[in-house]
């Protein structure tokens, strides 16, 4: 490969390379969403002006509290919202943007404090009106939220306690900062307002609660029995499942589904995972598991014939919704599992685009799925290349950490051309975009998801 | 790097929605 074959192309701005038309849409009704309540407030009579620092800290408040209002929205799993951005990125924009609020909302006290320091007073919570109290417990919900989310791995926070405090404090904080709107009453100053204010935040907590009892009670219409637990290289287990009595569930290879076991779905206790069977089987699917955290350990204890639910499918993180002439999948340990579905899918398909597997794994034992990929390489236009961080003595192919020099020492003379999949751990996927990046390949070509967002 | 982009996308929403804020602070106290 000629070395000007690296010269990077012309790198797109990203608001234009991350964001189509559709997306561009949706964001503006964001932030139209986030901000026509607050212009509601100056429909009608309104209250008489005051300093600019003081309708600035309150229109940042009611700028903030809609955002948070919103952000029961962002995770409700609505397919045509996530469509033009996958899944993972709009998790990662409630991440960011529950910040942005957070700002708004610390901004609202301190600037009222910089405006008149009596205000301090509001702070001590035996002297203080039930409406600050309210505020003060509503942003101390809000920083826990964000702390117990940034920290949960290193507190040890289970995902499933996590989840349910999680829902919790989202209610407690949306609903006390809207007891303290209503306690204040300066701007919701007629009857039609004060409701806005308690209409528009419940209507949006109440997609937390259609996601806590409408959907899982479809989901039980619709159940599957686990078929068999099978054990795989590298600490991992495929757990096949059946539809029961039903048309089971079509899907795109390389998507996934939240996934219960257990008699019911009202739990919650559901966890993301991709499905590692052809697409071509949609009453037998199966999801490849590796042993990481407290629900993926106990896989292999579930005997066939227990009950699961599956809500599904999502993510865009396919060869179907990006068509190319030809890929590059790279993957890190367990990411294998949605590029093996889009694998075995080409394979059911005799799809001979050509594609090159990056496998990085620890060791050679380790590699989960290792004899069939080498099947599928005499069935596929497939190469294989295994990458190992801790080889055993003997090994010659590529070894040691993953560095983009690597990545781009294997990729083939129409890189340009391909589309990328990239699933494995955060850092790895950092190395992989970055040098991809650098090699001029197209930002629309790479695909990656992610699920360690909490 | 997607991610990257998605902060990004969330800094200049949030710079937006405080530079409304801005604008109707201004007409609320008067300018």
């Amino acid at each position: 490969m000629g070395s000007d074959e690296y010269r990077p192309k012309r790198v797109p701005a990203p608001w234009r390379s991350a964001l189509n038309a559709q997306g561009v849409a949706w964001l503006l009704v964001y932030v139209c969403l986030v901000l026509l309540p607050l212009a509601l407030l100056l429909v009608g009579p309104v209250p008489p002006g005051r300093e600019f620092l003081r309708e600035l800290s309150v229109a940042l408040a009611f700028a903030g509290t809609a955002i948070l209002a919103l952000q029961f929205a962002l995770t409700a799993r609505f397919r045509r919202i996530k469509a033009p951005y996958g899944i993972d990125l709009v998790y990662h924009f409630h991440r960011e943007i529950s910040y942005v609020a957070l700002t708004l909302l610390v901004a609202h006290p301190v600037l009222l404090f910089v405006l008149s320091p009596r205000l301090l007073a509001l702070l001590n919570p035996l002297t203080a009106p039930w409406r600050a109290r309210f505020a003060v417990v509503a942003l101390l919900a809000l920083i826990a939220i964000v702390l117990t989310s940034v920290l949960r791995r290193r507190l040890h926070i289970k995902y499933e306690a996590w989840r349910h405090v999680h829902g919790i404090l989202a209610v407690v904080a949306v609903a006390l900062a809207v007891a303290h709107i209503e306690g204040v009453g300066h701007y919701v100053n007629t009857p039609w307002k004060r409701l806005l204010w308690i209409a528009y935040p419940s209507l949006w907590g109440g997609l937390l609660l259609y996601l806590s009892l409408v959907r899982p009670w479809r989901l039980t219409r619709r159940p599957w029995v686990v078929s068999e637990v099978k054990p795989e290289r590298g600490a991992a287990h495929t757990m096949v499942l059946e539809a029961q009595g039903h048309s089971g569930m079509s899907f795109l290879p390389g998507q996934f589904a939240w996934l219960t076991v257990g008699e019911s779905p009202f739990l919650r206790h559901e966890h993301p995972f991709s499905f590692s069977s052809s697409a071509g089987g949609r009453k037998r699917v199966s999801f490849t598991i590796k042993e990481v955290g407290d629900f993926t350990s106990r896989v292999k204890e579930i005997p066939p014939g227990a009950k699961v639910f599956l809500d599904g499918a999502y993510g865009y993180f396919s060869i179907d919704r990006h068509e190319a002439p030809g890929y590059v999948f790279v993957a890190g340990g367990i990411g294998i599992t949605p590029l093996m579905g889009m694998l075995r899918t080409m394979a059911d398909r005799d799809d001979r685009r050509p594609v090159l597997l990056i496998d990085v794994n620890r060791e050679w034992e380790s590699i989960t799925f290792r004899e069939e990929l080498a099947e599928l390489e005499q069935r596929l236009e497939l190469t294989v290349v295994h990458v190992l961080t801790r080889p055993a003595p003997g090994w010659t192919g590529p070894s040691g950490r993953f560095r983009a020099d690597m990545l781009c020492g294997l990729l083939p003379d129409d890189m340009l051309e391909r589309d990328y999949f990239i699933c494995g751990p955060g850092p790895l996927m950092d190395v992989v975009e970055r040098a991809l990046h650098g090699a001029g390949v197209h930002f629309r070509q790479v695909h990656s998801e992610r699920f360690d967002l909490v | 790097m997607r991610q990257r982009y998605s902060t990004t996308v969330a800094v200049l929403v949030g710079l937006l929605i405080v530079a409304l804020s801005v604008v109707f602070a201004l007409l609320q106290s008067g300018w």
